[in-house]
């Protein structure tokens, strides 16, 4: 196997020796360097196969194009190509022990009484992306991952292509634990009916490993600008940015103040009627 | 101890506390990793060029507004030298007990009555007061890298204005990455490390849960109770420029972070300065009060 990396976004792409070398899937350059893998970083030895098929990913695409009234025609009406790709990750579980201080709506002068507390919270499942193809949100957007259907993963006789993981187990470790404070405060917030959060925390327990994730992934332009489309390719959950055609959301806005102008008129002429 | 150099043969004498060194015979590098009790860990390279560190140094006296100004003028330091200073890298976690009063800004207006054109009227105004609650908590947190001097020669106080160092850019070390350079053994014993440690660990709680983890707009009287367990340690070569600035007879040593080029040590004060400052603070003072006498002098009069 070798690496190679994308001089235009920086993806870098497992190849199989012997297969033919693809664009790269992020940009569609065929600007490829062969890079050396870096021998400190841990791979992947188990991959989630993919159950989600080309023709359901791409109909959830169209489903996802038509959701939104505001998405310009061209979107709307388009097909997409998604190609299928593994994504390196880390899956980490464990504790976090979460100290915080926050404020809340209360009876006083201020309006505002401050709090403090600590909670210990379990996470049973942080995925964190292991190369900079997918940010930390989409890879929460994709959802959870039934990591039961962990099998063997070879990558001589990968059909699929793959990416080269670029996270050291430290570096892993790290992000998931930034993801696991991130989702404390949220959660602390919710809970205690907090205006403000402040935490600091302490992990306990944690375990992770790499893991490859099946993703289908298509990108398109629209003046301009790209946009990424994933799908969970375990679970067919659907993760995108669509841009909105402003002269749309320009004729409702309008036509809606015209509806309003129109409904006062009425209802003045109605009163002058009556009087 | 006595070495013999391996390129020239030459026996060279290393104190005890030097790991790393170059032959005074033919410049070529000795190092006597195998000396040491324990071994070292990482090794975290120069980023910072001689030539860098210089204008660091030099930006950084000309900052030095009370230092006598013929040092100011000359604007550099002598001897500089690259040296791999030891370090303790800890990993540690720290639980502190505080309590505080915490307080909350309100708004209120009030009325007030005030004289104008020779009138009385009333005029409203918002004034901002500070409701106060008493509050304690507990603030956990892993402190990893703690980083702590593990040098006699450089004590952990003068060492901490160095911090932070991205320990992640750190190799493993190896002889070969010392080699030619100066570097030293670590001098410090481990339980006098360890105290040094806590007690930092100590006030870094403090001061993490003073600005970022009390809620509210103001505090006052914080306590802190802190429980600081050292996990594991990790002995690491850390780089340093190292250089001296003469004045009077007295010798006043500059260090200069070698991976972020943050500066720190101590000048010597120009007490000319010194008092100049004071005698200006003074002469204002004298002044206001001056002009509001002559001013109260006036009124009475009128």
């Amino acid at each position: 196997m070798k690496a190679i990396q994308c001089d235009g976004c920086g993806g870098g792409v497992g190849v199989v020796i012997g297969k033919p070398e693809p664009a790269c899937l992020f940009c569609g350059s065929t600007a490829l360097v062969p890079v050396d893998p870096d021998l400190e970083i841990e791979h992947a030895s188990a991959s989630i196969p993919f159950s989600v098929d080309k023709a359901k990913a791409d109909e959830g695409f169209r489903v996802f194009a038509k959701s939104s009234f505001f998405y310009p025609p061209a979107i709307r009406r388009a097909s997409l190509t998604l190609r299928p790709l593994l994504v390196p990750a880390w899956s980490w579980s464990g504790a976090l022990e979460t100290t915080y201080t926050g404020l809340r709506r209360a009876a006083t002068r201020s309006g505002k009484a401050p709090v403090a507390g600590s909670v210990h919270l379990r996470f049973d499942q942080v995925v964190v992306p292991a190369s900079k193809t997918l940010s930390q949100t989409e890879m929460n957007g994709l959802g959870r991952w039934e990591e039961g259907a962990l099998s063997p993963f070879d990558e001589a006789g990968s059909d699929v292509p793959f990416e080269i993981a670029e996270l050291s187990r430290q570096a892993a470790r790290s992000a998931a634990i930034t993801e696991m404070e991130r989702r404390a405060e949220r959660i602390i917030t919710a809970e205690e009916h907090l205006i403000k959060t402040l935490t600091s925390g302490i992990p306990h327990d944690l375990d992770g490993g790499p893991v490859l994730l099946p993703v289908w992934i298509g990108a398109y332009r629209y003046k301009d600008v790209s946009y990424r489309v994933l799908v969970n390719g375990q679970t067919g959950l659907l993760h995108g940015q669509a841009p909105l055609d402003w002269l749309r959301v320009a004729a409702v806005g309008l036509g809606v103040l015209l509806a309003v102008a129109l409904a006062i008129g009425l209802i003045l002429g109605l009163f002058v009627i009556l009087d | 101890m006595a070495k013999q150099c391996t390129t020239c043969g030459a026996a060279v004498e290393i104190p005890p506390e030097v790991m790393a060194t170059t032959c005074r015979f033919c410049d070529s590098g000795l190092v006597d990793a195998e000396a040491s009790e324990e071994p070292v860990e990482r090794v975290v390279p120069f980023d910072l060029t001689s030539k860098r560190a210089g204008e660091a140094i030099a930006r950084w006296i000309q900052s030095r507004w009370l230092a006598p100004e013929v040092l100011r003028r000359a604007g550099k330091a002598e001897a500089l030298r690259p040296v791999f200073v030891p370090f303790y890298a800890y990993n540690a976690v720290a639980r502190t007990r505080w309590s505080a009063q915490v307080g909350i800004y309100w708004q209120r207006t009030e009325t007030y009555t005030t004289t104008e054109n020779g009138k009385t009227v009333t005029k409203t105004r918002t004034v901002t007061e500070t409701e106060w609650f008493s509050l304690n908590g507990v603030h956990g947190r892993v402190w990893s890298p703690h980083v702590v001097s593990a040098s006699k020669g450089l004590p952990h106080d003068e060492a901490a204005g160095l911090l932070p160092y991205d320990l992640g850019q750190g190799r493993p070390f190896t002889p070969a990455l010392i080699a030619g350079q100066i570097a030293e053994h670590p001098t410090l014993p481990h339980d006098e490390a360890e105290r040094t440690a806590i007690q930092t660990l100590e006030r870094l709680e403090a001061e993490a849960i003073r600005k970022s983890f009390l809620p509210g707009d103001t505090h006052r009287s914080l306590t802190c109770q802190t429980e600081a367990e050292l996990r594991d340690v990790e002995l690491a070569l850390l780089p340093v420029w190292m250089a001296v600035v003469r004045y009077n007879n007295s010798v006043h040593r500059v260090l200069v972070n070698g991976q972020t080029g943050a500066v720190t040590g101590k000048l010597p004060t120009s007490w000319v300065k010194v008092a100049g400052l004071v005698g200006l603070v003074l002469a204002v003072l004298g002044a206001v009060a001056c002009c509001a006498g002559g001013f109260n002098v006036l009124m009475e009069l009128r």
